[in-house]
Formats: structure tokens, sequence, C-alpha cells
């Protein structure tokens, strides 16, 4: 397995200064995913699920322990050059969407592929084809406000795919629209996996973890159970 | 890459409409007071300059010393100075005048006017030189007593009826003739009127002393050894301390350093009003970070590096300097040509407004660099945001 794992995370420890109080969000936190795998970190609040989702996304350092994104030891790598990996490898999908409210569709689908340097005209062919992949092929110059919330994160899963990213990262993917169209979406999640996109999603809800290969538990920051899909 | 950066900056600037606008007139304030007062002090000294090739460049000017400005009835030289001075080898004649503020009454009607004494027995030559002509009747003549020539302004414009020669004329309560109205010569002089040295001796009660000599130079001698020797010589009974002699390259000069002077003390006002644009600039840049700090770390998630973000900001504060420099230089432009307008229509056709392309595409890069400049600590602050923080912001 450990040839070819997209994350891997070695007894990772993320601890926070809250005033007089240290925090122990993760406590030794230990798993991989391998390329192309399905996982649900599924956790109750204050689990340290967000806290994991943070290293497993890349967006912070851990405290002690490391994260290996495609091989590389994050904690060696400046801000900037996490960013551009985190841009190239990994596609993050929001439970706020967090689509640029000024931008439209196609512009929000368009933007991390900017940040990675790449042209106007291959931006808006690229971003055009994702969006019709996502079925708003006649949205593209929408902006969020004009969208249902299913759409803005079914524009959303497009912006993750922009990059074409290894891995595509969904927080709680779900929590913001109504359970349908949550199917719809994890629907989406799991046609990327069957295509060979690896998906990491974080969530507290065992329904929805349950349609992963497999389900890492997470309780008081670390992982209290492996389980695999019967599927 | 960077225009598409400069790109996605535009449309947010759109994007918050009427509040970038309010923050871009900080701007356009500023730079329209810099290109105006610029331009306009340009135009003033463009027309000083002009009139001082009317004047003659031949003569030297004594004037009492410690004297700024014009020649006023305060300072004055002692006449035995003009027979010293018309003494030494050097000078060819001696122009006297002697400078009063006279009420003129004409027609039922009274203003206050600059009157010049002026010996008579020079008017041959003394005008000739400086290439000044009668438009209407004729100049002095050496017998002349009780009469009055007039510069064309006076004439035209100050009184409701036109003064013609041969008209009769009241100043300070004595009865003058017009002898002669000066044709237009664009200096000074158009707005004085001159009456021969005795009457003004009698009438301002000033039979000792003088304001100014115009003094002439003999052909072939250079303006500046003149002037030394002048000088020389009538350091022998006077002290330094009474007189100045200056050349009108000097005289020049201490007009531009006035004028420069009072245009210092504009261009730091209108330093401080860009000052305050570029202060809003640097708040609606804090605001629009704190505002969009969510937005921040959403495009860090998906790979903005830090320079991205920073180079975002900066170029929004940026544009906003120039858009504020561009409309800046269009109203402070159009309000040098308005000055120039009205300075012709109140009869003071002299300023000749100019703008040259350097000085606009100086002021767009120099507005640019005032709006990256106020954009450097917000764009810093929005760089530095962490992600994970960044998301968490609601």
């Amino acid at each position: 397995m450990a040839k070819n794992s997209v994350i891997r995370l070695n007894n990772v420890w993320k601890i926070y200064q809250m005033g007089e109080v240290q925090v122990e969000a993760l406590k030794g936190l230990s798993f991989e995913v391998a390329s192309g795998e399905f996982v649900a970190i599924e956790g109750p609040s204050g689990s340290g699920k967000s806290t994991a989702m943070n290293m497993v996304g890349a967006l912070d350092y851990p405290t002690k322990g490391i994260v290996y994104l495609d091989g590389h030891d994050i904690t060696k790598l400046s801000e900037s050059q996490l960013a551009t990996i985190r841009g190239r490898k990994i596609g993050f999908v929001f439970q706020q969407f967090n689509l640029l409210s000024n931008l439209s569709a196609m512009e929000n689908v368009a933007l991390p592929m900017m940040f990675q340097g790449i042209s106007q005209i291959k931006r808006k062919e690229r971003s055009k084809k994702l969006l019709e992949s996502v079925s708003l092929g006649e949205r593209l110059s929408h902006k969020p406000s004009e969208l249902s919330g299913g759409q803005q994160q079914r524009v959303a899963i497009a912006r993750a795919l922009a990059n074409d990213p290894e891995v595509v990262l969904a927080d709680e993917p779900t929590g913001n629209i109504d359970s349908k169209t949550g199917r719809d979406i994890i629907n989406l999640l799991r046609e990327l996996n069957k295509k060979g996109k690896t998906i990491i999603m974080i969530t507290h809800d065992h329904n929805l973890a349950k349609v992963a290969d497999r389900i890492e538990l997470l309780k008081d920051g670390i992982i209290i159970k492996q389980k695999r899909s019967k599927k | 890459m960077a225009k598409d950066y400069i790109r996605f900056s535009w449309k947010n600037i759109r994007q918050r409409g009427l509040r970038s606008w309010l923050t871009i007139i900080g701007i356009v304030i500023g730079i329209s007071a810099i290109i105006s007062l610029i331009t306009i002090g340009q135009g003033v000294e463009n027309a000083i300059e002009e009139q001082f090739e009317k004047l003659g460049v031949r003569n030297l000017r004594i004037i009492p010393a410690n004297l700024q400005g014009p020649p006023s009835a305060i300072f004055t030289l002692p006449n035995d100075m003009i027979d010293k001075t018309e003494s030494i080898r050097v000078v060819e004649y001696v122009d006297k005048v002697i400078t009063e503020t006279g009420i003129l009454e004409f027609n039922n009607e009274e203003k206050s006017m600059n009157v010049i004494g002026y010996d008579v027995s020079l008017a041959d030559k003394g005008f000739a030189d400086i290439d000044v002509r009668a438009e209407d009747g004729r100049l002095f003549e050496k017998s002349d007593n009780g009469v009055m020539l007039i510069g064309n302004t006076v004439a035209k414009e100050k009184f409701d009826k036109e003064i013609r020669a041969r008209n009769n004329i009241i100043l300070e309560d004595e009865k003058f003739k017009v002898i002669g109205v000066f044709a237009e010569t664009g200096t000074e002089l158009d707005s004085r009127i001159y009456i021969p040295l005795e009457n003004a001796r009698d009438m301002f009660d000033r039979p000792d002393d003088i304001n100014a000599m115009i003094v002439h130079v003999k052909e072939g001698i250079d303006i500046e050894d003149a002037q030394e020797i002048i000088e020389r010589e009538l350091l022998r009974s006077y002290d330094d301390e009474d007189f100045d002699i200056l050349t009108p390259a000097q005289i020049l000069e201490m007009i531009k350093d006035i004028l420069g002077a009072v245009q210092a003390v504009l261009a730091g006002i209108a330093t401080i009003s860009l000052l305050v644009g570029a202060i809003g600039i640097m708040n609606a840049m804090f605001t629009s970070v704190l505002e969009r700090t969510r937005e921040i770390g959403v495009m860090k998630a998906i790979g903005a590096k830090n320079s991205d973000i920073a180079f975002i900001f900066l170029a929004e504060a940026g544009i906003m300097g120039s858009v504020g420099g561009l409309f800046g230089i269009v109203i402070g432009t159009s309000l040098a040509f308005t000055v120039e307008l009205v300075a012709d229509a109140l009869g003071f056709p002299y300023i000749k407004i100019e703008i040259g392309f350097i000085i606009i595409i100086v002021t767009l890069i120099f507005s640019f660099i005032v709006g990256a400049l106020s954009g450097v600590i917000p764009a810093m602050q929005a760089a530095k945001l962490k992600p994970v923080d960044a998301l968490r912001y609601e």
C-alpha cells in the first residue's frame, strides 16, 4: 500500500494554544490513503475532524509528526510551495461551497487554473467542459447567488477538478443542501471515484460515510476504529 | 499571468461600485490639484518671461536695497545718486521714476491708480528704447507740464467711458490733460499712468528722492560688466545697504523665486490632499481584506501562493490610484485651461497653459505608485493570513 499512497499521516499531533489552555486537537493521528480509494473520515463534532481535514488537505502544518502529500514531507515545504502542491494535487469541496461571489460559475472553476499559470484560452475551454460534465453547461455565466445550493456545490466540484488533482477532499459536502440533492452530490463523487479519483470525505453522518470503501472513525483526536465497507 | 490578476482585481473594484469610486475621488482631488497648480504655475512663469523680453535687456535697474517685488513709495533712493550714476562712463542715460498711488477722477468716477513720475526730458529716448508707442495722441516732450500718458488698459477698461487724448482728467484733485494713450504692451505698463517727474514731486511732496532708476547702458558694453562698474562707483559714496543693482535676468530670477515659493506652498497643500487620498485607499483596502478574508482562505486552499494574494491586492490599490490619476489629469488640465480663459476675460491674457505628454505619463505612473504603496500593508496582511484561519472566518 505504501508505494501508491497519496496521503500519509504519521503520528500527527496538533496542539492549539487557547489563551492559558492547550487544546490537543489531534493526538497521534496515523493513517494513509491509497490512490483510487474512497475514504470517509467520520466523527462527531469536537472529534478533531476539521483539524484532520486541515492536515489531510495540507492547509496547515502539524505541531508534531509528519504529513506526506504525494511523497513530499509538507513540514519541510514553505507556505508557497505548499500552496502550489495543494493546488495541483488536491481539489477542495466545502460544506459552504465557498465560491467567489463576484465571479461567474465558469470563472470560479477557472480560478485554480489561474494560480497554476494556465493560459486564459485553456482555462475557458476546460472550465466549460467541467461544468458540462456536472450538468451545468447552461449556467456558465451565472453568479453563485443565481444558483441553487445543489448547483453551487456542483460548481464547487467542477472547480475541485480544475487542475485534475489526484485527491478530492470533501468536507461535509451535503451539509448545506437538502437530502435528495445531497444524494446527487454523493453519486457524483462516487462516479468520480469510479473514474479513478481518490476521494476523501469528512462527515459526522454515518449513513453518508457508509458509501465509502473505508471508514476511519475519529474520536478525541485519534482514529478509534477502521471499517471496510461491506460492498 | 499578471494580466490575469489585474483583470481579476479590476472585477473586484467594479464589484464594490460606489465605494470604489468614493475611494478613487480622494486621489482625483489630489492629482487634479497638483496638475492644475503645476501647469498654471508654468503658464504664469512663461508669461513673466515673455514680458521681460519685451521690457528690454539693455537696462539695469537700481532700486532701494531690501526691496522685494515691484518698486514702492516707501523705499527710496536719494536724488544725488542720479547725477553720480549718470557720470559713470558706461552709462548712456538714466530714467528716474517716482512710484506712487493716486486717485484718478474721470467722468464722475474715481479709481485708484499706479502713478509713475517720469523725467520728460528723456521721453524721446526712454520710451523708444523699450519700444513703447502712443496709440492715440503723442508721448512726452521736453517741456511738458500738467500732462498725462495713460496705459492702454486704464484708458479702455477702467472707466465706463474710454479715455482719449485731449481729455481732461483729475489726479489727486489736480487737473491734467491727457496727451496720449500707450499702445498695448502686454506688460504692467498697460495699467499705469505717467505724469512728468516734477509734477509728481510736487503732488506727492517728494522733492528729494526717487523710487528707482533704469540705467541704459552704452552700446557695446556687457551688461554684467556694467553692473559691476556701476556698483563699484556707487559704493564710493553709498553704503551697500542703500541700493541694489539688478540685471533683467536677476529681476526675473527674483520674481521666479517669489513665484517658486508660492508654488511650493500650494504644491504642499495639494500633496496633503493626495496623502489623504492615499490613506483613503489604504483604508478601503484594509476593509476589503477583512471582508474577503474567507475568500482569501478559499483562494489559498485552491492553490494561491502568498505572493499571488499580495499581487491581487496591490494591483487593486494600484488600479484605483491610476484611475484616480487619469481622472485627476483630465480635471486638473480642464481647471488650468479654465483659469487661462478666466484670466483672459479679466484682461490678463498672458497665461498660456501647455500640457506636456511627459507630465501626463509621469503623473499616471506617480498615481499608480501612490495607490500601490497605499496597498502594501493591507496586501501583506492579506498574504499573511493562514488558510485555515481565513476559511474559518465568518
